[in-house]
């Protein structure tokens, strides 16, 4: 009944959106497995669990099936080589209502240099941003659709990203950044 | 533990306990450790507020410095389009966030500038090297033209001497040569005056020369001066 139940959890979709203010950060903080380590009291409160419901857990708690995976195969690949990665993501909340999130997330080093775990700081994205981000990841979402396995599903979709910044001209951060500060307009 | 089944709410540490681990956190933070923070809060509630203040204070503090590190080292890599995100930055944090994003848009400015400066160093370079060919291959050309005055000055000789052997033919066979011994003189002054025009062309190509030649060495200073003015731009 409880195993019910949770699969249940995961599977509903409300279609609700929720929200957070500008000013807040979601944080989180994970062990190189992505296990949750740390999560602050926004994170708590927009994904709808308790703390003792997130640490220990992977972070894909908060994953979203809409979400391409080729964007989190991304995101794993470029932080596991010691860099920082930014990414507008969809995330569930535990009650099915889903929210939007500009990531920033950074591995963390120890004094040799060594990763020991990564940080991740989630902002509310503007609605320019993923005016401009959602058809590149429904483009994405339509090319994992035709695979069943994710490792085929990113395998497949994986390409059509970086063809997609190719054709943009810029590396994968220019991208984000430029749809994120519109020219210089935030430096004030 | 049977208070939990009633619903009391109790406290998995003792008021010390707390304090004892909000003072480790805090010590480690001030040694510049910015990955500890408080688990498991579930103190009474002021005391949980004050544990609570104190993630959130690491959580920004943390924040700032990753975007700040971040920022200054796609900067030092010539990226400026790496800016600090102001989102969820308040009052300093703010201001020195604001201060970095300034200092990285001045920089890409100043990058800018020198770029551009490299650019119209080697369309000059480019030119000169151009135009130097050009002056180098005046050299040919005036040598050329020495040879062709040559030429001109012996067939003018040649020439001369040929009216000469005309003139003494015609004088030979009398009144009949008179009118070929007038065409054989004038043919005398025609290789005259080419004589004359192929001297004038060598004093010409000997001025021509030697204002090429200074030309030439000027060009090559002005090349050599522009071509030690690269790297300094470009790493």
């Amino acid at each position: 009944m409880a195993v019910l139940s949770q699969v249940q959890e995961r599977l509903i979709l409300t279609g609700r959106e929720r929200t957070f203010s500008p000013d807040e950060i979601i944080v989180s903080k994970t062990d190189t497995k992505g296990r949750i380590t740390y999560a602050n009291r926004v994170f708590q409160r927009v994904a709808g669990y308790t703390e003792e419901e997130l640490l220990g857990k992977a972070h894909s708690i908060v994953r979203h099936p809409a979400m391409p995976r080729c964007v989190f195969k991304y995101l794993w690949d470029t932080i596991g080589a010691g860099n920082e990665v930014f990414a507008y993501v969809l995330n569930r909340a535990k009650n099915g209502d889903h929210y939007w999130v500009f990531a920033h997330v950074t591995p963390t080093f120890d004094h040799e240099h060594r990763i020991t775990g990564y940080h991740s700081n989630r902002r509310l994205p503007s609605a320019s941003a993923l005016a401009k981000i959602k058809p590149i990841y429904d483009k994405l979402m339509e090319v994992e659709k035709r695979h069943a396995l994710p490792r085929d599903q990113w395998g497949a979709s994986l390409p059509v990203l970086v063809e997609t910044l190719k054709k943009a001209g810029m590396s994968y951060d220019e991208f984000v950044f430029s749809i994120t500060v519109p020219a210089g307009a935030k430096t004030k | 533990m049977n208070d939990l089944e009633y619903g009391a709410r109790t406290s998995s540490k003792g008021t010390e306990a707390w304090i004892a681990e909000a003072v480790r956190v805090c010590k480690a933070a001030s040694e510049g450790d910015l990955e500890a923070r408080i688990l498991h809060i579930d103190a009474e509630p002021s005391l949980a507020a004050l544990l609570h203040g104190i993630n959130h204070m690491l959580d920004m503090t943390d924040a700032f410095v990753r975007e700040a590190t971040a920022s200054l080292e796609f900067a030092g890599e010539g990226k400026f389009f790496r800016r600090v995100l102001l989102e969820g930055m308040l009052g300093s944090f703010r201001r020195a966030a604001n201060s970095i994003n300034a200092a990285t848009a001045e920089m890409q400015h100043e990058r800018g500038e020198l770029d551009n400066a490299e650019k119209r160093r080697l369309e000059l370079e480019t030119d000169f090297n151009r135009v130097h060919e050009t002056v180098k291959s005046f050299g040919v050309a005036i040598a050329k033209i020495e040879q062709m005055s040559r030429a001109i000055n012996k067939l003018a000789d040649q020439t001369s001497l040929l009216s000469l052997n005309a003139s003494i033919e015609a004088a030979r066979v009398g009144d009949a040569g008179r009118g070929f011994g007038v065409v054989a003189t004038e043919v005398k002054k025609l290789a005259t005056e080419a004589a004359k025009a192929a001297v004038e062309i060598q004093g010409c190509v000997k001025d021509l020369s030697t204002a090429s030649g200074v030309t030439k060495s000027a060009i090559e200073q002005i090349w050599g001066v522009i071509h030690s003015q690269a790297a300094p731009a470009k790493k």
